[in-house]
């Protein structure tokens, strides 16, 4: 009998530091004001109670492959850092002026030696100087919670602790605040809740990459 | 055999052994063109209209020398295929170079550059074929994300390989050599995210030529004469030139395919001012052209 009732504890004891004994879902789906799904959208949902994980330190990806940023967008946490390696077989010169992080990664070929610390939450643009069409964007956010949408224009966010959220979108053509877009939503069991954004959008203007007609372009 | 030594020199020194990180690149134009005075004829009676299939190709490296230097070799080829006058009918080989500096970071730097090209032409016409060489230094700046300007001083200098025997004693068969100074300025603008508008005004100060049946004023003011028989033989034309002070608008609208690709519509009208009683030359052109860049 009392074999019984310690295995019990046990059990409960487990159960315990395992809490919560179950995590919420959310699926979001962002479509644009066509309807349409929209790929590269960050979802980002922020507890209300202001309670966060610690930060872990860890090392993202954002690549240089065709003269191009891959990801075009790319989410992480504040406090990560990020590399960009170069697998074009030519130089590419990397720099942002954004407030959360200005740097610059002056020409070179292959994986630069240090990554980039993004400790500040906010939107980093990226350009390359040669190449002045290469445009990418870091979102780095205070929260764990995120996810970008894919070309279905879904994510889904797990392993969040039940509770209020408050959710919005950010995309870089977006025409108006991310603010805007908060939405606030409870999440109280695993089934999980759905979510939906439509987004009106601006046009993107980049520097050309085919020359205009006459002019030699930057070779 | 000396022009075809020259090529193959630049081609050496271009593909020779370069850099592993040298950035390679190709670009090529294919498309038609309309010119409604292709002889640069003064008279409504001289003035000849044709068509022709254009092509171009380019191919070289880009180097960067310098955090925002650069240096960029081209091998360039082109053809240009009348349908009517086929004497003009031409096909192009030449090289290009070209230095580019960035003051300083980021998509709205400003930029200038120098350039040098030479490329031979050789005509259906023999007493056309010759090199046309330029030197060009140019400055541009994006305004904004949608708007870009530049402006461009250019020297161009068009040598034939041989002479004929003057037709008028004292006066030299140098009809096709021509010369000129250039300065232009243009402004590009970004319709939409595919759409580029641009407009370009450049004004120019040297000779050209023309073609036309011989009369006392265009002999009076030419300082180069010779027969010309690609606009026909009866009667008997002539190429002349003369100093001319040129002014060339051009309009164009480039819609991108894809990354790589773009279809092109431009026109431009070219007014050549002698200040003599010869008058004034004039000519539009309007072509359509796909272009692919790599």
């Amino acid at each position: 009998m009392m074999k019984r009732f310690g295995i019990l504890l046990a059990v409960q004891a487990c159960l315990a530091v395992q809490a919560p004994a179950y995590a919420a879902q959310l699926h979001a789906l962002v479509l644009g004001q066509d309807g349409k799904p929209l790929p590269n959208t960050v979802v980002v949902v922020m507890p209300e109670d202001g309670q966060l994980p610690a930060a872990k330190r860890t090392v993202e990806i954002v690549d240089q492959i065709d003269k191009e940023f891959v990801p075009y967008v790319k989410p992480v946490r504040a406090g990560s850092y990020v590399q960009f390696p170069n697998k074009d077989n030519i130089r590419h010169h990397v720099y942002s002026f954004s407030p959360p992080k200005k740097f610059e990664l002056p020409l070179y070929s292959g994986t630069p030696s240090q990554p980039v610390l993004f400790d500040k939450p906010g939107i980093v643009k990226l350009g390359c100087n040669i190449h002045d069409w290469m445009l990418g964007y870091v979102y780095v956010t205070e929260t764990p919670y995120f996810g970008k949408t894919g070309a279905d224009g879904r994510v889904d966010l797990d392993q969040l602790p039940p509770g209020r959220y408050a959710a919005r979108v950010w995309h870089p053509l977006m025409d108006g605040s991310e603010t805007a877009t908060i939405k606030h939503i409870d999440l109280v069991d695993a089934t999980g809740s759905s979510v939906e954004w439509k987004l009106k959008l601006k046009t993107e203007f980049r520097p050309r990459r085919t020359p205009l007609p006459g002019e030699a372009g930057y070779r | 055999m000396t022009k075809v030594l020259a090529l193959i020199s630049v081609g050496v020194c271009l593909f020779g052994p370069r850099p592993a990180q040298a950035d390679w690149g190709f670009d090529a134009t294919a498309g038609v063109a309309y010119d409604d005075n292709v002889s640069n004829g003064l008279e409504a009676d001289d003035r000849r209209a044709d068509s022709a299939f254009t092509a171009t190709a380019s191919g070289g490296y880009y180097e960067q020398l310098g955090t925002n230097t650069g240096l960029g070799l081209s091998l360039l080829a082109e053809t240009t295929d009348y349908l009517h006058y086929t004497g003009l009918t031409n096909i192009g080989l030449g090289a290009r170079a070209q230095l580019r500096q960035k003051f300083g970071l980021g998509a709205d730097a400003p930029w200038a550059s120098i350039s040098a090209q030479a490329m031979h032409h050789n005509y259906h016409y023999d007493y056309r074929d010759g090199w046309a060489y330029d030197a060009t230094a140019s400055a541009g700046k994006q305004l904004s994300e949608r708007w870009n300007i530049r402006g461009l001083v250019r020297y161009d200098r068009y040598d034939a390989d041989q002479l004929q025997t003057p037709v008028i004693p004292g006066i030299s068969s140098a009809a096709y050599n021509v010369w000129g100074w250039n300065f232009g300025a243009s402004v590009s603008f970004l319709l939409t995210a595919d759409d580029a508008l641009s407009a370009g005004y450049t004004w120019r100060n040297g000779t050209v030529t023309s073609v036309d049946a011989p009369d006392d004023e265009i002999l009076e003011y030419s300082s180069a004469v010779a027969l010309d028989p690609v606009f026909g033989t009866s009667p008997q034309m002539v190429a002349y030139r003369i100093k001319a002070k040129t002014d060339i608008l051009s309009l164009a609208w480039s819609h991108t395919l894809g990354r790589h690709a773009a279809v092109n519509l431009a026109y431009t009208y070219s007014l050549s001012k002698t200040g003599s009683e010869l008058g004034n030359y004039y000519s539009n052109l309007i072509s359509l052209s796909l272009s692919y860049s790599y």
